[in-house]
């Protein structure tokens, strides 16, 4: 029992891992369509983001690991 | 884990001592490789967060860059027997920690003001934020030790399914010839995995050294003399 309600819960965090790296790159897709000169300072802000959002979705899967 | 310090440190040195022995000229073999990154790390990462004084702190991140790369490097070479250091909480420990040293030792009066007594806001609103402010002292590198071992035991967890995939479909030897096809597509599936490994390791180790530099440059930032009462940031 204790394993599904785990299994959920890594589920959970991986769709808010999804919704939240997907933002942060339509974001910055709009951004290089409005000005594409700005590339690389947009391109290494989004890795950024992506890696701090996904960062936190991580340690919820690591938490969710060490229970079961 | 020595190996790759031993390795790292030879590396360093001999580009040191050959930009020693020929200043001025340009650069040939491993500085050709090195010297970009390097240049990266003090213009992107160094300049933005830590302004002008950051050249005591350069040492710093670029041993905190090369070593975190280095390892989750070398962790990622299958059989070298004991190499995945980044996927050991302890050593990631360590890392929180020698950065949480360097961020409150050179803390100064504002850090330590923002901190336990932040100007511009309500008394009542100030008693909130307070043990808020003290729990973020430990929480922010507790993230960072766990953001980089996080990263890292994914990808050789997800690296471990995939190879015991070949197992699963071979019922532990009753099926062999399920199992040899299903090696195919596992191989297929850890080649894949195993490049994004290689993408993870950089950027986790880009992302400690910034986040590093962000909080030092937090740390050690003059106050803003300009109307505190009126606007606050």
């Amino acid at each position: 029992m204790t394993g599904s309600i785990v299994a959920i819960g890594m589920g959970l965090a991986a769709i808010g891992a999804g919704i939240g790296v997907g933002t942060i790159g339509g974001k910055a897709l709009e951004a290089i369509a409005r000005q594409p000169e700005a590339i690389g300072d947009i391109r290494s802000n989004m890795i950024l983001t992506a890696a701090l959002v996904e960062g936190a979705a991580l340690i919820a899967i690591l938490l969710a690991y060490l229970v079961a | 884990m020595l190996l790759v310090i031993g390795f790292l440190s030879w590396l360093f040195i001999s580009m040191a001592r050959r930009y020693k022995k020929n200043p001025g000229t340009a650069p040939t073999g491993a500085q050709k490789l090195f010297e970009p990154i390097i240049l990266f790390i003090q213009d992107e990462v160094a300049k933005p967060f830590l302004g002008a004084k950051y050249l005591p702190y350069m040492p710093l991140l670029l041993a905190i860059f090369f070593f975190i790369l280095g390892l989750n490097l070398f962790g990622q070479i299958p059989f070298f027997g004991g190499a995945n250091v980044t996927g050991n909480l302890a050593v990631t420990l360590v890392l929180a920690i020698i950065v949480f040293i360097v961020v409150n030792l050179k803390g100064n009066r504002h850090y330590w003001e923002h901190i336990l007594w932040m100007p511009g806001i309500p008394a009542a609103v100030k008693t909130i934020i307070t043990p808020i402010e003290i729990l973020g002292i430990f929480i922010k590198p507790v993230t960072l030790m766990l953001r980089l071992f996080a990263n890292i035991t994914a990808g050789h967890i997800v690296i471990i399914i995939f190879v015991s995939l070949i197992f699963i479909f071979g019922k532990a030897g009753e099926n062999p010839g399920a199992a040899w096809g299903a090696s195919i597509g596992s191989v297929l599936l850890s080649l894949f995995m195993m490049a994004i490994e290689l993408l993870v390791a950089f950027i986790q180790a880009y992302v400690f050294t910034l986040l590093t530099a962000s909080y030092i440059g937090a740390a050690t930032e003059k106050a803003h003399h300009a109307d505190h009462k009126a606007e606050h940031h």
